[in-house]
């Protein structure tokens, strides 16, 4: 009986530390606030884009979780740490070299909330990629079919980070406004 | 508490031995499929020292602890899951499962601490499991009765995990999240499939179907009061997740898997 009391209690205790994740929209491990799409979107809705070019010149763009092998959610979170204007530099550009050399030589398949990778056409490999802030109108894409891409509901984008693996491609990722 | 009254309200008639079996064949199951998949893959210590570099150091630091023991950690993990699955081991080789699986996710859930870390049901279920299978040992007096309360337990998790995400829309969404439904909108927009791009094409449809999502995270937990009710809850439930999972691939799979033995099974 006490064992079952304490197990309650513990419970409840449990109970209440969600509750306060839950009121702040806060998640402390192993703690969530189960708000994943508890979002209140204003006319503009931020996100990152990322543009890929590969040897040929075409660009591909992508929302992050297809360049990254983790839970979609998690992708844009990681990719504003990594590249951050704040963040180590020699630390993006090793995580940029390795983005691409995953992307071209260990694509994945989808899994679970785990996008698969973009794969490289024919032009052939990935040689860089750029990345951008973004902010989307949703009202340019009131009415979604399959042909709609999150491009076409684009407003402003503006240059966080690129990396092209030859030097003198910088700059590749500005042939759209 | 009393025994009778916990069997009516986790609605028993399956012996609590057998529920408790099923509970850590879908924990078990769920952990080894997890533990295999890309979301524990070797990104997480490969790109490590990238994300705890400090932007004014010029060498990377060392792996951490956890991920120097990543591989050692994740291999231990899927052998244990296989020989507990096949009935080795006891209760110590689960108490060993459930911290090394924590272990596991909280060193991979760092590398992203403010998102979501939408596993916190599997450690909830896994350290019930444990005390249920150590029924005898913290209680000596009733260990059935101790075993029920677990169950119970775990079967007002599930309710709690769909009313707290109803909450969250309404507290930081607003009644705009359901009435204006650009969440929704956002979702199939980035990861909608063919199904959802169909059936959530035009404004109408998104808000009836973000209003329905909604009612149906605030309301549905209140039907875990009526254990009679429980297979109405599964079936609504597990309705909502194949939904989500036609629509935007979104299947949340580790929960329901433990639907037969918490709800579904008599």
């Amino acid at each position: 009986m006490q064992a079952q009391f304490i197990l309650l209690c513990a419970f409840f205790a449990c109970v209440l530390v969600q509750v306060w994740c839950s009121l702040l929209n806060k998640n402390i491990w192993p703690f969530v606030a189960q708000g994943m799409f508890a979002y209140r979107y204003d006319r503009l809705i931020k996100c990152m884009l990322v543009s890929l070019f590969d040897e040929a010149g075409n660009e591909v763009i992508v929302l992050p979780e297809r360049v990254l092998p983790v839970a979609s959610f998690r992708a844009q979170r990681m990719m504003i740490q990594i590249f951050s204007p704040d963040s180590n530099q020699f630390a993006a550009e090793q995580f940029a070299e390795l983005l691409l050399s995953r992307l071209n030589h260990s694509p994945w398949k989808g899994f679970d909330e785990i996008e698969p990778s973009v794969r490289p056409g024919k032009g052939g490999d990935f040689v860089g990629f750029s990345l951008y802030a973004c902010d989307l109108d949703l009202g340019l894409v009131s009415r979604l079919d399959r042909n709609v891409g999150v491009e076409d509901a684009l407003v402003t984008r503006n240059l966080l980070y690129e990396y092209f693996s030859n030097p003198a491609l910088l700059g590749g990722g500005d042939s759209r406004p | 508490m009393n025994i009778e009254i916990v069997c009516f309200l986790s609605g028993f008639h399956l012996g609590v031995v057998d529920r408790l079996l099923l509970v850590r064949i879908a924990f078990l199951s769920s952990v080894l499929i997890l533990v295999c998949s890309r979301y524990y893959g070797l990104f997480f210590p490969i790109t490590e020292p990238l994300f705890r570099s400090r932007p004014d150091e010029f060498s990377l630091p060392r792996l951490s602890w956890m991920g120097r023991s990543y591989v050692l950690a994740r291999a231990s993990l899927v052998v244990a899951c296989l020989l507990a699955l096949f009935g080795l081991g006891g209760p110590l080789l689960l108490v060993l499962i459930v911290m090394l699986f924590a272990a596991l996710d909280f060193y991979t859930a760092n590398f992203t601490p403010k998102i979501w870390p939408n596993l916190f049901h599997l450690h909830v279920f896994g350290t019930l499991c444990v005390l249920g299978e150590l029924a005898p040992v913290f209680s000596p007096s009733s260990p059935i009765s101790f075993s029920c309360t677990t169950i119970l337990l775990m079967q007002w998790q599930v309710g709690l995990i769909y009313f707290f995400a109803g909450v969250v829309k309404v507290i930081h969404g607003g009644i705009d999240w359901a009435l204006k439904a650009k969440s929704l909108h956002f979702v199939v927009l980035t990861n909608g499939t063919r199904l959802g791009r169909f059936l959530l094409s035009d404004f109408r449809s998104r808000r009836a179907a973000s209003i329905g999502a909604l009612i149906l995270e605030l309301f549905l937990p209140f039907l875990l009061f009526f254990p009679s009710l429980y297979p109405l809850f599964a079936f609504l439930a597990l309705s909502f997740h194949f939904a989500t999972y036609g629509m935007f691939g979104i299947s949340f799979w580790h929960l329901w898997v433990f639907f037969p033995a918490l709800f579904l099974l008599p």
